[in-house]
C-alpha cells in the first residue's frame, strides 16, 4: 500500500455541503474507493475551493484514477509520498 | 470430508446458504455461478455444501468430488469422480480420455438449461496441477452454465505462492462468488453447550469457535476441558480397547477412506473394533470402507504415532494394496512413506507417467523427485534416464531451476554412458531453458554443443530441432541473417524427415527473423508454420506461430493484423485451455494498447497479468513492466522507477535486442519527461549498444529519436523506421501526419510538440484528450515562449527536432548556402557583419562535422535538414 498526494482542479469550485447530503456524497466516495481498495484519508482544500488536495492510501497510481473515474473527480496530479513529521527530529 | 453435520443443527450458516440459495436461482437462469468457500479446518465446510445439496435434492441434480490428501495427489482424481455421476464421460474409462475431451464434455453437460446442477468439489487445498487447469477452464465458463459449482478449501494452509491460491486468484469476474466461513460466535457456543452443563464462555474461549473442536470435547466425559483439537482426539482414542486403536491407526495411513478388505487383510475379522470406534464417535463406517468422520480427527491419531512404526505400518499396507492391486499414486504415497527404495523406483516412473498424461506435471515431478532420492542404487543409463524425465517434467509444471539442475545432471550422466544422441537432446532441452529463465548465453552454449554433438552423426531429426532452437535465440538477439541461415538448414532436414513439428518450429522462426527487419513478406512462413501445427494438431506450435506473429505485428504497429491475431490466438488458446500461451498473447498486446492511446485499458491488462500464475517467461514481464511504466510516466503518475529498474535487469541478460531496446528507449523517455538531459543520452545509449548493427527500424529509430535530443546524431543510419526518419530529420509535419496514419495519438503529439503555434496546439488537445500531463506541460511551455518573444534565440524548441542540433538560424543560413550565396551576400540579406556570419558558418561545419561549405550543404541534404527545390527563404523584414 503506497500513500499518494492527488491534486484536484475544480474550475466552478468544489462544494459538499455541510449536511447529510454531504455526507451521503463522502460515504459514497468511499464506498466506491473501497471497492479499488482505495482509502481516502484527508483533504486540503484552498479557500477558493478551486483546487484540492488529497492524501490517499492505494495499491497502485490505477487504482487510484479507477476510483476517481467511478467517483466523477477530477486528477490533475498523483504523486506519491511519505509522512514527514517536524516534531519527530529532536 | 465427513463432517457430521445433520447430528446437530447448522449454526450461524444462514448468510452463507442465502448466497448459495440465490446463485441457483441465478444458475436456473442460464447465469451459472463459481462460489469458493474458504475457511480454517474445522469450521464446517463439509456441512455446509451437504446441508445446501440437501435442501435441493429434489429441485437440482448434485455431483461430488473431493481432493485427496496424498503427499502427491492423484491427478484429475476429483474430475473423474464428477464426470463418472453424469452422462459426459460414459462409454469411456477414466484412463482413457484426453483431459480436453473431459473438460469439453463436462461443461456441456452443466449447460443443459432444462436442469440446474450443484457441483461440489471439496478440499481444493490438495488439488493437483490438471484438477487447478480444469477449475480455471470451468471458472471461466460458468456463467454460461446453468450450475452452481462450489469449490471448499482450507485458506489457512495455502501459502501466499501456493499454486491453489495462485489460481483461485485468476478467477475472477462478477460470477465468481467468494464466502469465508466464520468460527461460531459465543452466543452459537452457548447454544450447543445447553445441555452438557459446561461453562460456554471457557468453552469458546478454548475452542475458538470451532464448531468440530466444540463437538469434540463436548462428547468427551472427561471433566477437564482438552487443550487441543489433538487432545481431545486421542482422549477419545484412549478410550478405545487396543483392537480399536490399532484398526484407528491403521485407517489414519490412508487420506482417502480405507477399504474393508484391505482392513481385513491387515488386521482380520475387525467388525467388533469398528462398531466400537463409530460408537465412540471416532470413525465412520459403511459397508465397504471406514474413514474418519474429521481429516483432524486423523491428523491427530497419525501424529501420535512413533515414526519407526508408522513406516512399518505403511510397508504392510503397501504389500497388501500391491498383491491385492490398487492405483499408482496410492501405491506411491504408501512406498515413499514406508521408505521403499524398490517400491519408489519402480512406481514413480509410472506414476509420473499418469499424471503427466493428464497435464499435471507438478505432480509427475514430485512422483520423479521421490524417486531421485534412491537413484544411486541404479546403473548409470537409467539414472540418467530419470534424471532427464525429471527435468522435462518439471520444465512443463514450470520449475525452471529444478529443470536446469536435472538436465544439467542428466547431460554428465549421459557423457559418462557414452549416448551422444541422448546427450544432444537433453542440451537442446537445457538450452531451451535457460532461454526461458533469460540466460541467452548459455542457452547458446547449450545449442552449439548439441549441434557439435550431432553434426558428428549421420544427419537426423534431432540435428534439425538443434539448427531449429539455434535459429531462435539468434531472432531474439537479431542476428537476423544467421537465424534465417540455422532456420532454413532446420527447414530442409525437417522436410527431409517429415518431422512436422520442427519445420512448423523453423518457418517460425524464419518469418520472426524476416518481420524482425521490418520486412512483412515474413508475415508468410509463419502462416505457413501456423497453418502446418493446426493441421497436424501441434496446439504449442499453433500457439507459438499465433503468439510470434502477433508480437511482431505490434512491434512493427501492423495494427489491423494485430488485432485480428489477437482476437483469434485468444480463442484458439482458451478453447483449449492453453492458458499460458493466452496469457503471453495478452502481454504482448499491452503495448498495441498503450500504442493506440487506450492507457487505461493497457494499465487495466497490465496490472492483471502481473498478478497472473500463467506469466512465468521473462520476456513476457519486460513487455508488461515496461508498458505499464510507460503509461504511468505519460500520466505523470508515481510508481515508475522501480518498474524500470526491474524491466532493465531482467532484459540485458537477454541479450534480446526488441527487449533490451524498448526498456531504454522507456527510460530514455522517463529522463527527458524529467527534464534530465544527460540521463537521457545514457539510457538511449545502453539501447543503441545492443541494436547497433541489427537491423531493427522501429527501435532502433525511436532510441536516435531520443538520443537526438540530448546530442547531435550524425550521421543517420537508414535503417530507421519511416516516422522516426521523418522526425529526425526535422519534418515534424510530415512525422506526425506519419503517425496519424498509423493511429498512434501520442507519437503523434510528440511530432507536433516539434512545428509551431498551430501545431503546438494541436498536439495539446490530442494530449488533454490522452491525459499526457508531462507532455502537455511541455508543449504549455513552448506556447508560452512563443507568445513571449518574437524572435526565439539560441537554440528554441523547434530547431531541437534538427539532428544535427542546428539553429533555426543556422538552418536558414545553409538553406542560402544551398543557394551559392556568398558570406557577403549573407550579411547584407540578413543584415548581419560578415563576421557573425562567418561565426555562424563555422558552427554549422563543425555541428555537421564537416570542413567545407560545399560538404555542409550535402550534408544538410542528406540529413533532410533542407530539403531539395525549397524556394529561397524570404527575406526577414527590417
Amino acid at each position: 500500500m503506497s500513500r499518494y498526494l492527488i491534486e484536484r482542479d475544480f474550475p466552478d469550485g468544489l462544494s459538499i455541503p455541510q449536511d447529510e447530503g454531504g455526507a451521503k456524497l463522502c460515504r459514497k466516495v468511499i464506498d466506491n474507493n473501497a471497492e479499488d481498495g482505495v482509502t481516502w484519508v484527508h483533504s486540503y482544500v484552498t479557500p477558493d475551493r478551486k483546487r484540492t488536495f488529497c492524501i490517499y492510501d492505494g495499491p497502485t497510481p490505477e487504482a487510484v484514477r479507477h476510483a476517481a473515474a467511478r467517483n466523477n473527480l477530477p486528477i490533475s496530479r498523483i504523486t506519491e509520498v511519505r509522512v514527514l513529521d517536524p516534531y519527530f527530529y529532536k | 470430508m465427513t463432517d457430521n453435520g445433520r447430528a446437530m443443527h447448522l449454526l450461524e450458516r444462514q448468510g452463507p446458504l442465502e448466497i448459495l440459495n440465490r446463485c441457483l436461482q441465478e444458475a436456473r437462469a442460464a447465469s451459472g455461478k463459481l462460489v469458493l468457500v474458504a475457511a480454517e479446518a474445522g469450521l464446517g465446510k463439509s456441512s455446509l455444501v451437504e446441508r445446501f445439496a440437501a435442501d435441493h435434492r429434489r429441485d437440482a441434480r448434485t455431483l461430488w468430488g473431493a481432493c485427496d490428501g496424498f503427499a502427491t495427489p492423484r491427478a484429475l482424481a476429483p474430475v473423474h469422480e464428477i464426470a463418472a455421476q453424469t452422462s459426459a464421460t460414459r462409454g469411456a474409462g477414466p484412463g482413457e480420455e484426453s483431459p480436453d475431451r473431459l473438460f469439453r464434455s463436462l461443461l456441456e453437460d452443466l449447460a443443459h438449461p432444462e436442469r440446474a446442477t450443484v457441483v461440489v468439489l471439496e478440499d481444493l487445498h490438495w488439488a493437483d496441477e490438471a484438477t487447478l487447469d480444469f477449475l480455471l477452464y470451468i471458472g471461466r465458463r460458468i456463467q454460461r452454465t446453468s450450475a452452481v459449482f462450489v469449490v471448499t478449501y482450507r485458506d489457512d494452509e495455502l501459502s501466499e505462492n501456493h499454486p491453489v491460491r495462485l489460481a483461485l486468484g485468476e478467477l475472477t469476474g462478477h460470477h465468481v462468488i467468494r464466502i469465508r466461513l466464520s468460527p461460531l460466535s459465543p452466543a452459537a457456543v452457548e447454544v450447543l453447550a445447553m445441555e452438557s452443563g459446561r461453562d460456554a464462555a471457557i468453552l469458546h474461549q478454548i475452542t475458538g469457535g470451532n464448531p468440530f473442536f466444540v463437538r469434540e470435547v463436548l462428547a468427551s466425559v472427561d471433566e477437564r476441558v482438552p487443550a487441543t483439537v489433538c487432545d481431545a482426539v486421542l482422549a477419545r482414542l484412549a478410550r478405545c480397547s487396543p483392537a480399536s486403536r490399532e484398526l484407528a491407526e491403521f485407517v489414519s495411513l490412508s487420506p482417502s477412506k480405507t477399504e474393508s478388505w484391505l482392513i481385513e487383510s491387515l488386521i482380520g475379522e475387525h467388525q467388533g473394533a469398528v462398531d466400537e470406534a463409530g460408537a465412540r464417535g471416532l470413525l465412520v463406517a459403511q459397508t465397504d470402507w471406514v474413514g474418519f468422520r474429521h481429516e483432524l480427527a486423523r491428523l491427530a491419531v497419525h501424529s501420535s504415532m512413533a515414526t519407526e512404526r508408522v513406516r512399518g505400518m505403511h510397508d504392510r499396507v503397501l504389500k497388501a494394496l500391491s498383491e491385492h492391486g490398487s492405483n499408482l499414486t496410492r501405491l506411491m504415497h504408501h512406498a515413499a512413506l514406508a521408505g521403499n527404495a524398490a517400491a519408489v523406483l519402480e512406481y514413480a516412473p509410472l506414476a509420473a507417467k499418469e499424471a503427466a498424461r493428464l497435464g499435471a506435471h507438478r505432480e509427475a515431478a514430485a512422483h520423479l523427485s521421490a524417486a531421485l532420492r534412491y537413484r544411486a542404487s541404479m546403473p548409470m543409463p537409467a539414472q540418467a534416464a530419470l534424471l532427464e524425465n525429471h527435468a522435462i517434467e518439471c520444465g512443463l509444471a514450470n520449475q525452471t531451476r529444478d529443470a536446469i539442475a536435472s538436465a544439467t545432471a542428466a547431460a554428465v550422466s549421459w557423457r559418462q554412458v557414452g549416448d551422444v544422441e541422448a546427450r544432444s537432446r537433453v542440451l537442446s532441452f537445457l538450452s531451451q531453458e535457460y532461454r526461458n529463465m533469460g540466460d541467452k548465453v548459455r542457452a547458446d552454449e547449450c545449442v552449439q554443443s548439441a549441434i557439435d554433438l550431432l553434426e558428428a552423426l549421420p544427419p537426423s531429426a534431432n540435428l534439425a530441432m538443434a539448427y531449429s532452437a539455434r535459429s531462435l535465440l539468434a531472432v531474439n538477439r537479431g542476428w537476423d541473417q544467421e537465424s534465417l541461415e540455422f532456420g532454413r538448414r532446420a527447414l530442409a532436414l525437417a522436410r527431409e524427415f517429415d518431422d512436422h513439428a520442427t519445420e512448423s518450429h523453423a518457418l517460425c522462426n524464419i518469418g520472426a527473423a524476416m518481420l524482425g527487419t521490418g520486412d512483412r513478406a515474413g508475415y508468410e512462413p509463419l502462416e505457413q508454420s501456423l497453418a502446418l501445427a493446426l493441421e497436424y494438431q501441434i496446439e504449442e506450435y499453433a500457439a507459438r506461430a499465433y503468439r510470434t506473429m502477433l508480437f511482431y505485428a505490434v512491434l512493427i504497429h501492423d495494427f489491423a493484423r494485430a488485432e485480428l491475431l489477437f482476437r483469434e490466438g485468444v480463442a484458439y488458446c482458451e478453447e483449449r485451455g492453453i492458458f499460458s500461451h493466452g496469457a503471453y498473447m495478452r502481454a504482448y498486446y499491452i503495448p498495441y494498447e498503450l500504442d493506440r492511446g487506450n492507457w487505461t485499458e493497457a494499465a487495466r491488462m497490465a496490472s492483471e497479468l502481473m498478478r497472473s500464475i500463467e506469466i512465468t517467461g521473462v520476456q513476457q514481464r519486460i513487455t508488461i513492466l515496461s508498458t505499464l511504466a510507460l503509461v504511468r510516466m505519460r500520466r505523470g503518475d508515481p510508481a515508475v522507477d522501480a518498474l524500470l529498474d526491474e524491466a532493465l535487469d531482467l532484459a540485458l541478460p537477454t541479450s534480446e535486442v526488441n527487449r533490451i531496446g524498448r526498456v531504454a528507449a522507456a527510460r530514455a523517455e522517463r529522463a527527458w519527461l524529467r527534464g534530465d538531459i544527460d540521463d537521457v543520452a545514457r539510457e538511449a545509449t545502453i539501447g543503441l549498444d545492443y541494436v547497433r548493427g541489427h537491423t531493427a527500424p522501429w527501435i532502433k529509430g525511436e532510441l536516435l529519436w531520443w538520443l537526438s535530443r540530448a546530442q547531435v546524431v550524425s550521421p543517420l543510419p537508414i535503417d530507421i523506421a519511416e516516422p522516426y526518419r521523418l522526425m529526425l530529420t526535422g519534418q515534424w509535419q510530415a512525422a506526425a501526419a506519419a503517425w496519424e496514419g498509423i493511429g498512434m495519438p501520442y507519437e503523434q503529439a510528440l511530432a507536433l510538440a516539434e512545428g509551431p503555434e498551430a501545431a503546438l496546439r494541436e498536439a495539446l488537445a490530442i494530449l488533454d484528450r490522452l491525459g499526457g500531463a508531462p507532455l502537455a506541460v511541455i508543449v504549455r511551455r513552448r506556447l508560452r515562449e512563443r507568445g513571449v518573444r518574437r524572435i526565439p534565440r539560441g537554440p528554441n524548441e523547434a530547431t531541437r527536432a534538427n539532428p544535427a542540433g542546428l539553429t533555426t538560424k543556422e538552418t536558414e543560413i545553409l538553406a542560402l548556402l544551398a543557394h551559392g550565396s556568398s558570406n557577403a551576400q549573407l550579411a547584407r540579406r540578413l543584415h548581419r557583419s560578415t563576421k557573425t556570419i562567418d561565426h555562424h558558418v563555422s558552427a554549422i561545419l563543425e555541428k555537421l562535422g564537416v570542413r567545407s561549405r560545399t560538404e555542409a550543404v550535402a550534408a544538410a541534404f542528406a540529413l533532410g535538414v533542407i530539403a531539395v527545390g525549397n524556394d529561397l527563404p524570404a527575406a526577414p523584414r527590417t
